[in-house]
């Protein structure tokens, strides 16, 4: 089990090599100098040298290279060319809201899809299995920011009910924390859960199939027991790993979801480092982002080993 | 003996018969898949709004009515005016030309270099080594995200939107060709082919290529869904589709900040987005149910 | 009519319908039988014939909202099919147990097998965990697996295919129910491992007083084990019969089919293996007259037109064929069955 750990954890290192290299390369994808894009027509050319040398452009490229991943392996990602802040720190000063979000999100989505999975496997073909795959459809067919227009138009321009905009942090209470995070995350919740009721109906299907199935109907177990402590148990394993795989479109999802409620989170740090140019903060929260979802791959993985007894067992 | 002459007569005979029955089963298998048939409808319909559109028009998606601003979808203004008293209706239907173009666009281009990159990563490892790590590295960001970031280094217009979004996408359907076109060439058939001597490119692409095209149009169908999500996304950010050309999503973004006085800015180009976001998972779904030799009956 | 309700399982007029989306299918059809206590009865025929849907018919595993039913199952004088599903899931496991074909596939893989079996016990009685898991150890070590604690503690996949089919055994005895139906327990095994399972099926046939019911393709086990044979086709019963006379003097052309094509048979050592030809129909499209006709060597224009009906014969065995006569003249005119596949 430990060489597997072990040998799973070096698997990710090719991948991160790969992933750094593109983001620093992005950089370079601009057409023309980065430092005249990002002060545009009107800076001087001292203003543009010193500019250069700040973000190391003056250096010959094996060298930038160089010294950008000198850098990123030191966890230092470079300052930030408008705030005075380390990219890390304008990061982490970000996060709170959008992990907030991601949280609530992914915990709505669970609450929906797993029952609605399981009911419309056990259902196959019956009207509530169409019902649920007409739902997972237009779950799946609507991007995130346009569901939640359409809710703000419900339930907070016609209801009332709730604001159409803003965040509270936790340390202003819980109460207007939830009430402000609600319609973003229940936006998120709906379209997670869309994706993950096919997977867990899917899954379901293919362990209601399974002979033990039968066998643990035929000891006299009651349709519940069988279903959830024999079909689920199961299935939960493939569900799991799909829950953890969306979640890095969970994250994602909540970056554009803030933009619509103007919530201060990774987005809004993405979005005004877009319309600056803050090509460091951009790069350094793009490589931030796409790590953490490897390191979640990963972890989902070696759980999955943790769960499956033949997994478990086999690769000692 | 037999007469050669009534044995060549029955066997055309029976051979228009199966050509005619295999019609009659082609017909029915297509009008049976229901979601293929509402898929597609819907689909031509948009697709006639966004071509013949504009020629019913009264008003240019750029003129303005000053005093119009923000009215609410009236018979004069059938989806209401914008912020800058510019026709809804004529921006929507233009903004589905724009949308729709890049989309179609996209996707066109994520297939063709998607079917190159997946062939020829099947059939020589070396490359296949380097092309599925380029992938994996593509794949490790979420793609709208991805998108983003190329948007950020390129700049906002559609073309770099195009480029953007097959960037993103390529990988995915490299992937899905790739291991449909390593099962062909499992097949006796390949082996028998090039132990007559065909070169590597007639390999590829005369007897491997057709073989995966069936998963090559799913994959496009799908493409040209996430296409029109991500587009619409990166333009209600205000990455996408530069102002002032419509685009359903950048006609969204402008709404956003009247939302409370004009529900009709966010309702129509938002209409225009799922239904088509709908009917192209339909057709897919459809189309995969059609092409999968596995679910014949 | 007067019931006679002393058997331990009494079929009647049996009909299972399956509504799918390809349409209705009549799975079973007027299927009737017994099994008495301590009795091993034989249920044969090729795969798809009906033979696992008839099991699954008196467990009412099916699924409930595309299966209809209809017929009288009567155990032990009452109607299963009149039970609530409460009083059902109640004789399932403790009066009627089953076993399934695959014993790869029929035990949970996250669950070890000490779990499985104190589950099956546990459902049906009241009692300490501690002590279901001593009594499913004693279960373990009753189907002569070795060192039964260590196997309790073990997953499934750690196990050999014999190992689990005793387990599963274990399981399906573990509330000692009057029924045991064991749908081709022995398939999926190797030969020596087969017999051995066998011997215990019988064994506990006998210590436990239990009727089994045996389903099989494979006529030699039969031989082996059974009193009785049921040969099912298409969805119902062609002949019925002792084990003795349906092995002497088979009246249905598929029985003697399926002997043909056993390879150890009797009698004539130049017996040559001879295998039926063509396959089941489909269920979807069943031949109009005798449902064997478009297989058989005695069809005439009757069986292609009229679905005949089973008949019994004084000695007690019944068929179900237009031209079991004829069969009956030459089984007594030559006696080895052999000579009558020389001729054709």
């Amino acid at each position: 089990m430990l060489e597997y750990i072990i040998k799973r954890i070096l698997s990710i290192i090719p991948i991160l090599i790969v992933v750094s290299l593109m983001v620093f390369f992005l950089i370079h994808l601009t057409p023309g100098d980065p430092a005249a894009v990002i002060l545009g027509p009107a800076a001087t050319i001292t203003a543009l040298e010193n500019l250069r040398a700040e973000m190391g452009l003056d250096m010959p490229f094996h060298e930038q290279l160089m010294t950008w991943f000198s850098n990123v392996i030191r966890g230092d990602l470079g300052n930030s060319l408008f705030m005075k802040k380390t990219v890390l720190e304008a990061f982490m000063d970000h996060l709170g809201p959008t992990l907030s979000l991601a949280i609530m999100g992914q915990m709505i989505a669970i609450l929906i899809s797993i029952p609605l999975g399981i009911i419309a496997a056990n259902n196959r073909g019956s009207n509530i299995d169409r019902a649920v795959s007409i739902f997972s459809t237009l779950g799946i067919s609507i991007p995130n920011f346009l569901l939640a227009l359409f809710l703000v138009l419900i339930f907070s321009v016609a209801l009332s009910l709730f604001p159409v905009a803003g965040y509270r942090p936790l340390s202003a209470g819980l109460w207007p924390h939830i009430r402000y995070l609600t319609l973003p995350a229940v936006t998120l919740g709906i379209i997670q859960a869309a994706l993950l009721t096919r997977v867990t109906r899917s899954s379901m299907l293919e362990v209601l199939n399974n002979n033990y199935i039968k066998t643990a109907y035929s000891k006299g177990l009651s349709e519940w027991a069988v279903i959830i402590k024999h079909a689920f148990r199961n299935a939960f394993i493939p569900i799991l790993t799909a829950i953890g795989q969306s979640f890095a479109q969970l994250v994602v999802g909540a970056i554009v979801v803030e933009t619509v409620f103007n919530i201060p989170g990774i987005g809004q740090l993405l979005i005004n480092a877009i319309s600056r140019r803050d090509f460091q903060v951009i790069q350094g929260a793009i490589l931030l982002i796409a790590t953490t979802f490897i390191i979640i791959n990963l972890v989902i993985d070696l759980l999955y080993g943790l769960l499956d007894p033949r997994v478990r067992l086999n690769r000692k | 003996m037999e007469n050669p002459d009534t044995f060549y007569d029955g066997s055309k005979r029976i051979k228009s018969e199966i050509k005619k029955e295999n019609q009659r089963l082609f017909m029915r298998r297509l009008l049976a898949n229901k979601s293929l048939l509402i898929g597609g409808i819907i689909l031509i319909i948009i697709g006639l709004i966004a071509i013949l559109g504009p020629s019913f028009l009264s008003n240019t998606p750029y003129q303005i009515f000053a005093e119009e601003r923000l009215s609410a979808p009236s018979r004069e203004f059938i989806f209401g005016t914008d912020n800058m008293g510019r026709d809804l209706l004529s921006r929507v239907i233009f903004g589905a030309r724009v949308s729709l173009f890049v989309g179609l666009m996209a996707s066109g281009v994520t297939a063709l270099v998607g079917l190159m990159v997946g062939l020829y990563a099947s059939y020589y490892r070396f490359l296949d080594h380097i092309l599925m790590r380029i992938c994996d590295g593509l794949m490790a960001f979420p793609a709208i995200l991805l998108a983003l970031a190329i948007m950020a280094a390129l700049g906002a217009n559609a073309l770099n939107v195009i480029v953007a979004l097959s960037i993103v996408m390529i990988p995915t359907v490299a992937r899905v060709i790739r291991s449909a076109a390593l099962v062909v060439q499992e097949q006796t058939f390949i082996e028998a082919i090039k132990a007559q001597g065909a070169g590597s490119f007639r390999v590829i692409w005369v007897h491997i290529a057709p073989n995966v095209l069936s998963h090559l149009i799913i994959q496009a169908t799908y493409v040209f869904a996430i296409s029109i999500i991500i587009e619409a996304s990166l333009s209600f950010m205000g990455v996408g589709i530069p102002a002032p050309d419509p685009s359903w999503g950048n006609i969204i973004y402008e709404g956003k900040i009247h939302i409370t006085r004009a529900w009709w800015m966010t309702l129509f180009p938002g209409a225009f987005i799922l239904s088509t976001v709908i009917a192209l998972n339909l057709f897919g779904d459809g189309l995969r149910d059609f092409l999968d030799p596995y679910t014949i009956n | 009519m007067v019931l006679e309700h002393e058997h331990l399982l009494e079929v009647r007029a049996l009909h299972t319908t399956f509504y799918t989306e390809k349409g209705r299918v009549k799975a079973v059809e007027d299927v009737s039988f017994y099994v008495d206590r301590g009795e091993m009865v034989g249920l044969v025929g090729e795969s798809g014939c009906g033979k696992s849907v008839t099991c699954e018919s008196i467990m009412q595993l099916h699924n409930r909202r595309i299966t209809e039913i209809k017929g009288e199952i009567f155990f032990e004088s009452q109607d299963l099919l009149k039970l609530k599903k409460q009083q059902m899931r109640n004789i399932r496991g403790r009066s009627i147990s089953m076993i399934f074909q695959d014993p790869m596939s029929s035990l949970n893989p996250v669950y070890t097998i000490g779990d499985q079996i104190v589950e099956a016990i546990k459902t049906h009685r009241k009692i300490e965990k501690n002590e279901a898991m001593r009594q499913a150890v004693e279960l373990l070590s009753m189907t002569e697996i070795s060192s039964p604690e260590e196997v309790a503690k073990k997953y499934p996949h750690q196990l050999s295919g014999g190992m689990r089919q005793r387990v599963l055994i274990a399981i399906a005895l573990a509330c000692q129910p009057r029924l045991l139906i064991a749908d081709e327990p022995t398939t999926a095994l190797d030969v020596t491992i087969q017999s051995q399972i066998l011997d215990l099926l019988v064994q506990f046939k006998k210590t436990l007083d239990m009727g089994i019911i045996l389903i099989t393709h494979d006529l030699g086990v039969v031989a082996e084990v059974c009193s009785r044979v049921i040969v099912m086709y298409a969805g119902e019963i062609v002949e019925e019969g002792t084990v003795e006379s349906i092995f002497t003097k088979p009246l249905h052309p598929y029985t003697r089919g399926l002997l043909l094509a056993m390879p150890q048979i009797q009698g004539d050592r130049n017996c040559k293996l001879k295998v039926i030809k063509g396959v089941v129909p489909s269920l979807f499209n069943l031949p109009r007259g005798c449902r064997f006709a478009p297989r058989c060597d005695y069809s005439t224009q009757i069986c292609a037109e009229k679905h005949p009906e089973l008949t019994a014969l004084d000695s007690g065995q019944m068929v179900r064929c237009w031209h079991y006569q004829k069969l009956l003249k030459e089984a007594r005119i030559n006696d080895s069955i052999c000579d009558a596949s020389a001729r054709g």
